[in-house]
């Protein structure tokens, strides 16, 4: 998607969110007081606000910018998708690794979480070769579990 | 004030202490000297492990690694022609061809001295302005903090990058994630939706190393880069005789530097940019810039260290950040329950002249920790990717859990990692926004404490001399600001 193109939909998206925020969000969870100068829903009116000028204007001028002719592609769109789809599925697993850890973290502890989302980040960032893996897998989980609950004393649990 | 000095040397002369610094330029070092991890990313990582120190232990820690991370991405730049450091741009321009010619050990020992003395100038800066700002900021009541704030928000043109209206935005949207939790005024809950974890705010920790780290680790995973093949390393060698030769340059870079890190928004980019352009216009050999000259490396490398000191006057005296990294900075000073600016020179006069200290112990550190690293580089580029970014994934949830021991705030950070991946994909700079987050508290509450002590007249920002100083310079700055981007057309 050309960069014109993206910044017309975030700038479409970020009105959107002012008018939900200033419309919905607001008045639903900011409850207005009499007890100041200011009332509590000013800060973030005036932040909605700002930020639907702020979209509009991305709009308009991204519009704007639209209509001068843009350079040549240099990669192949077809190859170029396909390189951004394995791209994003890749972020979307190493987030997902990460949600996968806060759950086991959560409900079986830091020795049950470590080891399998370390183990599969690293295959994730490209490591084949399973004794590095198992090696430092190993060491890390230790060496972190000493750093943080003996050394710092911050709990793990 | 001598008794807070001594007071000050007391506090920070344990082995603990000097262990923290000396921790703290090495880590900063190898986070500056291995592409693709950043200085505001170490020290995002770094903020989680000082919990239990004390305060002056913690900054003794982070400041070595901002001290550190600023040198070290010139080892790079002068070695394989990709800069550590966006800064470190200007090293590559003469640093390479030097390195190319069999020049590079004079390069990294000239980068390196350069930027010992850049740092030492700086430092010395620091402590003279920062006092004086401070006294002078004392007289400050809610109004003249109110229009503090709405000054320091035209950094965020600083620091926007290729796009102001962007950053504009990343600034907005910061600034409603700071309007969430208790209303400082009236103690109402804003956007808290029944949840009491949140009633305490957005945990800056969370968002702070979910913008910085987490969202580096999803860009890293995109543009996976094997590590480097080996690479010689030449030692260092410069002589003393070289380094006076080159003060002249050195020093004028240092000037650069301060003034150009004191002004909140430009940086080092800008200040070693402009500092090798000083020294270009002032060299008797202007030719040899850009094939291979020392005077360049000097230049460029002591204005970027001496932004340390320069851009650390406006956070300490005043509370405000002038780059990214000092908007990180103010996040771990406010994580340890201290709000820099004159209240700090007042109530913990110790604790700052102790920093100070500190600052200078950590530049004194960095010539022998600078070596080392010089020596060790052929093997610190040699770190297998896959290893490092899925330590520093598990470092990241540990350490913003370790800090509330709070699973929300571990949810926060993953999503603030999406979104900063998601506004970098979309070219919306990320510094903005944190700086929108942390000014939006101090702002909201002068101004209306100023508002309530005048009874809602807002006449009240405009009634004594220094809140007006401070509208004249915003409407200066923003004037400026627009000038400046309607002469270069900046895109959008």
């Amino acid at each position: 998607m050309g960069q014109n193109k993206q910044d017309v939909i975030s700038g479409l998206v970020l009105v959107a969110f002012s008018a939900l925020l200033y419309s919905y969000l607001v008045p639903h969870f900011v409850k207005d007081s009499a007890g100041s100068a200011l009332s509590p829903q000013f800060f973030p009116r005036l932040g909605a606000i700002l930020i639907g000028l702020g979209g509009l204007v991305l709009v308009v001028l991204s519009w704007l910018r639209s209509s001068r002719p843009s350079g040549p592609e240099t990669i192949e769109p077809t190859k170029r998708r396909q390189t951004e789809k394995q791209q994003h599925g890749k972020i979307l697993l190493i987030a997902v690794s990460m949600a996968g850890f806060i759950f086991l973290f959560q409900w079986l502890g830091y020795f049950y979480a470590t080891p399998p989302t370390l183990a599969v980040l690293m295959v994730l960032f490209g490591a084949r070769h399973p004794v590095t893996i198992v090696g430092v897998v190993a060491t890390t989980t230790i060496a972190l579990f000493v750093l943080f609950s003996l050394g710092l004393k911050l709990p793990l649990v | 004030m001598i008794l807070a000095l001594f007071s000050a040397v007391d506090l920070l002369l344990s082995f603990q202490n000097m262990l923290a610094i000396f921790a703290g330029v090495a880590f900063g070092v190898f986070m500056g000297a291995v592409p693709g991890l950043t200085g505001t990313m170490g020290i995002a990582l770094v903020i989680p492990l000082t919990y239990a120190f004390e305060p002056i232990t913690a900054f003794a820690l982070l400041l070595g690694a901002y001290k550190g991370a600023l040198f070290s991405g010139c080892i790079p730049a002068i070695l394989m022609n990709t800069p550590g450091t966006p800064a470190a741009a200007a090293t590559v321009l003469d640093g390479y061809p030097l390195s190319q010619k069999g020049q590079g050990g004079e390069a990294m020992g000239l980068a390196l001295w350069s930027s010992v003395i850049g740092d030492l100038v700086s430092t010395v800066a620091l402590i003279f302005g920062a006092i004086l700002l401070a006294q002078f900021a004392t007289k400050f009541g809610p109004p003249e903090f109110a229009t503090l704030v709405l000054f320091s928000l035209t950094i965020i043109a600083g620091v926007s990058g290729g796009s102001l209206i962007k950053g504009l935005i990343a600034a907005a949207v910061g600034f409603i994630f700071g309007t969430v939790g208790l209303d400082p005024m009236t103690a109402t809950p804003r956007f808290t939706f029944g949840e009491l974890t949140m009633l305490n705010g957005i945990s800056l920790l969370a968002m702070l190393i979910g913008l910085f780290a987490v969202s580096e680790l999803f860009i890293q995973a995109e543009t996976l880069r094997h590590a480097q093949a080996k690479i010689a390393v030449p030692r260092a060698k410069i002589s003393w005789g070289d380094i006076r030769a080159k003060l002249p340059t050195i020093l004028r870079g240092s000037a650069i530097g301060i003034v150009l890190g004191s002004i909140p928004g430009l940086g080092a980019t800008p200040a070693a940019f402009l500092s090798y352009s000083e020294a270009k216009r002032a060299s008797k050999k202007p030719e040899e810039f850009g094939q291979g000259s020392l005077e360049g490396v000097a230049a460029a490398e002591s204005a970027n260290n001496a932004t340390a000191g320069g851009a650390l006057i406006p956070l300490m005296a005043l509370g405000v950040p002038g780059d990214v990294i000092t908007a990180v900075l103010l996040g771990a000073f406010l994580i340890h329950g201290l709000a820099p600016g004159p209240q700090l020179f007042t109530e913990n006069l110790d604790l700052v002249y102790a920093i100070f200290i500190a600052l200078m112990m950590a530049t004194l550190m960095l010539p022998l920790v600078g070596l080392v690293a010089i020596r060790l580089f052929s093997r610190i580029v040699l770190i297998p990717r896959h290893v490092l970014y899925p330590i520093i994934a598990i470092l990241c949830l540990l350490g913003v859990f370790g800090f509330n021991s709070s699973p929300t705030d571990l949810w926060i950070m993953l999503g603030f990692g999406g979104l900063g991946y998601v506004m970098r994909k979309l070219a919306f700079p990320l510094a903005p926004m944190m700086i929108g987050f942390i000014l939006e508290p101090l702002g909201e509450q002068s101004m209306r404490q100023a508002l309530t002590i005048s009874s809602g007249d807002w006449a009240v920002f405009v009634s004594t001399p220094i809140s007006i100083l401070f509208l004249v310079l915003t409407v200066l700055s923003i004037g400026l600001i627009t000038r400046r981007t309607l002469k270069e057309k900046t895109p959008v």
